[in-house]
Order: structure tokens, then C-alpha cells, then sequence
């Protein structure tokens, strides 16, 4: 789910930055503030951080003696994309395997799909190609769109070569959920 | 060749049937350090198994108070927040972009991957593409006493029928809601009218 809310942070720069009258350039706050965001990408508790819609206030620098840097405390509206558990969202399939498949949903790379949560969809294998069928013969397979429900959600700060990313398990157990078919374009970067 | 295709694809199942065996053995080893042993899903060979794992046993640590936005049981943080649908994300995320080309020859250099698939995704899954469209779809939405998260769900995923709307938002007949069956048929189609003219 994508949302916006408000955020409060620091904002460093060091004391030599400064200009004559001890002042630092908003813009420069607001660089600053972004670069930190892209470097965050995303947190447990907000998800990830997508864009800065409105800079509510900067407050008064503080000196912080340890490392002689000035800090200013931000206020400032954000958009974040959370996944949460009982959503229902949209993802592409872009990996197959025997016991299930993996989905591109939003900014999220793991998103996993059991054949145990696909309900009546058995995997087949024909030569090169590998698809989940079901008695209806709908289709999962490489490039299909998937509605699904959020079963359950984990947030790691670093996982073998995965920094700050979310894992969500997700399940077709539930009406009106499995493959579907949208109007537009299919394509999707890889 | 047909021959060595075949014992390719042999080799390869049995490589796929070690490494899942061992993960699930690591899967069993996790568990049984910090629950009893239950039967347990196996896992595709993959980096991410032991957090999928993961995901598995911090929902039986959960219990009653667990987090499920199908009941609104979701976190003062989630309900504060204003939640947003993917066609006005993708408004305000395509007019960040354009800015950005208007700044710098390649604006794809300027953005993270998690904007770029954002972009994407809300670019290809918006139901609405009109400004004027994604405003009266929020407007109607608006009308029915729904939750944030509600109201963006069914803005988002565009229920044909009443059955569909309440299995993707089961909350909406829950808590003595106010909500009933013409209610939702009226705002559907108040929506669909939308979608015909975006």
C-alpha cells in the first residue's frame, strides 16, 4: 500500500559548510535530506521511501560536540510504499520453480508464492517451459499478472546480498484472487 | 542431443532436489532452535529461504494481536497515515520524473531502482489515468464511510461485482458496518462510470 505521511529526521553538515552568518542554504538541507532517504531506502516500521512531497519545517541547528558536525532537526511529508499483511495487491511473476514461483510487486524483489498457498494449481513442466496450471487452465507462468494476498511480511536490514528489504510470502487462498488479465501494455523492465 | 537434454534436465532436477533437501533441513534446524517441530512447506533453492522461513515463524510468534489489514487490524502508524492509490501515486511520481528530465539528459541516473519500479508499477497498474478521473474515483470512494486503506484497495484493484469488492475488503461487512450489499453496488458502478470515460 502506498501512503503518505509525515517524517522527522536530522540533517548533518559539517560546521565548516556553514556560511558567513551561520546559516546553511535550504536547498542544501533539502539535498541533503534526499540523499539520505535514497541511502535509508526503506525501514521496517514506514516501508519504503519513494519520494519528498513537502518540507514542513526546519528547525535550529545543534552543535553535536563529538563530532563537531551541525545537526537540524526536519519535519517533512513523504510517500512510502508498505506491504502489510491482508492486503491485496497486483505482482508479476518472474521466476518458476518447482514449489513455487516469485513476484515483482511495486519496489518489492522477493515476494514469494508457494505452490502450497495456490489452491488447485499444479506445476507442469513441458521441455524448457515451466507454467502452474489449474483444472480451468489458468495460467502462472513468466510474465503473468497475479492478484494475490499479502500472507505474511519480514523486513531485514541485510540478507546475504539484500540490504533493507522486505519479504513477503503471498497466497492465493481466498476468492478472486490468481491470475488476471489487464487492458494496456505487459511489458515490464526486468 | 536429445539424450544429453534429457540427462541435463535429470542432473538439474537432482541438484534442485539436494539444495531444496538441505535448505529444508536448515529450515527444520532454524525452527527446532526455537519452536517445536511442526510439518513445514519446502522451499525453492534459493538465498532468500532461511528469511522466508522467517516470515513463517514470526506469524505463529504473532498471535492474537497480529497485524491483517483484510480485518483493519492495522498499526496507529498505518492508520495516521494517508494511504494513496496507485493511479495518484503514479501522478505524482510521473511529475517528479518530468522534472528530473527537465534537469538532466538521462533522469533515469537521478532516481533509485526503488522509484524506478515504483514508476513502473504504479504507471502499468493505475485504473485510472485521467487527473480528473483519479479525483472523482476518490471522491466517490469518499461518500461510503470506508477506511483509508479500504478505499485504496478497491481504488486500486477495481471490483466488478459486489462479491469480488467484499472478498478483497472483508472488513467492509465486518463491525456492524453501515455498508450494505445496494451500497456497494451503487459505488461500483458509480466507479465503472468513471472508467468509461477515463
Amino acid at each position: 500500500m502506498f501512503r503518505e505521511l509525515e517524517l522527522r529526521g536530522r540533517v548533518g553538515f559539517p560546521i565548516n559548510s556553514l556560511d558567513g552568518n551561520g546559516l546553511v542554504a535550504h536547498s542544501s538541507v533539502v539535498t541533503s535530506l534526499l540523499k539520505e532517504l535514497l541511502l535509508v531506502k526503506s525501514t521496517k516500521d514506514h516501508g519504503y521511501f519513494l519520494a519528498i512531497t513537502k518540507l514542513k519545517s526546519i528547525g535550529n541547528g545543534e552543535i553535536e560536540e563529538e563530532s563537531s558536525d551541525i545537526f537540524f532537526p526536519v519535519a517533512f511529508f513523504c510517500r512510502t510504499f508498505l506491504p502489510v499483511k491482508g492486503d491485496v495487491m497486483l505482482g508479476v511473476v518472474h521466476k518458476i520453480y518447482k514449489r513455487g514461483v516469485f513476484l515483482r510487486c511495486g519496489p518489492m524483489k522477493f515476494v514469494y508464492l508457494s505452490a502450497t498457498k495456490m489452491p488447485n494449481f499444479h506445476y507442469i513442466r513441458r521441455k524448457t517451459q515451466e507454467v502452474f496450471m489449474n483444472d480451468d487452465l489458468l495460467r502462472i507462468e513468466n510474465g503473468v499478472v497475479i492478484r494475490f494476498v499479502v500472507f505474511a511480511v519480514s523486513w531485514r536490514k541485510k540478507h546475504w546480498d539484500a540490504e533493507r528489504e522486505f519479504f513477503v510470502l503471498a497466497s492465493l487462498e481466498g476468492d478472486c484472487l490468481g491470475p488476471v488479465s489487464l487492458p494496456g501494455s505487459d511489458e515490464l523492465d526486468s | 542431443m536429445c539424450g544429453l537434454h534429457t540427462l541435463c534436465e535429470c542432473i538439474e532436477d537432482l541438484l534442485e532436489l539436494v539444495v531444496v533437501h538441505l535448505s529444508f533441513l536448515y529450515y527444520l534446524y532454524r525452527l527446532v532452535s526455537t519452536h517445536p517441530t511442526r510439518s513445514l512447506p519446502l522451499h525453492p533453492p534459493n538465498q532468500t529461504v532461511s528469511v522466508l522461513a522467517d516470515c513463517f515463524r514470526e506469524l505463529r510468534m504473532s498471535g492474537e494481536e497480529e497485524e491483517n489489514a483484510a480485518e483493519l487490524k492495522i498499526g496507529d502508524e498505518f492508520l495516521k497515515a494517508k494511504c494513496l492509490m496507485n493511479c495518484e501515486v503514479a501522478l505524482i511520481l510521473e511529475h517528479k520524473y518530468e522534472q528530473l528530465q527537465q534537469m538532466a539528459d538521462d533522469p533515469m541516473n537521478q532516481v533509485s531502482q526503488v522509484f524506478e519500479k515504483s514508476l513502473q508499477y504504479v504507471k502499468r497498474f493505475s485504473r485510472y489515468k485521467n487527473p480528473d478521473a483519479v479525483r472523482q474515483a476518490r471522491e466517490i470512494l469518499s461518500r461510503y464511510q470506508l477506511a483509508e486503506f479500504e478505499l485504496c484497495v478497491l481504488g486500486n484493484l477495481c471490483p466488478d461485482t459486489v462479491e469480488e469488492a467484499i472478498a478483497m475488503v472483508p472488513s467492509m461487512k465486518s463491525r456492524g458496518r453501515a455498508l450494505d450489499e445496494e451500497a456497494i453496488e451503487k459505488m461500483l458502478n458509480d466507479l465503472s462510470m468513471i472508467k468509461k470515460f477515463d
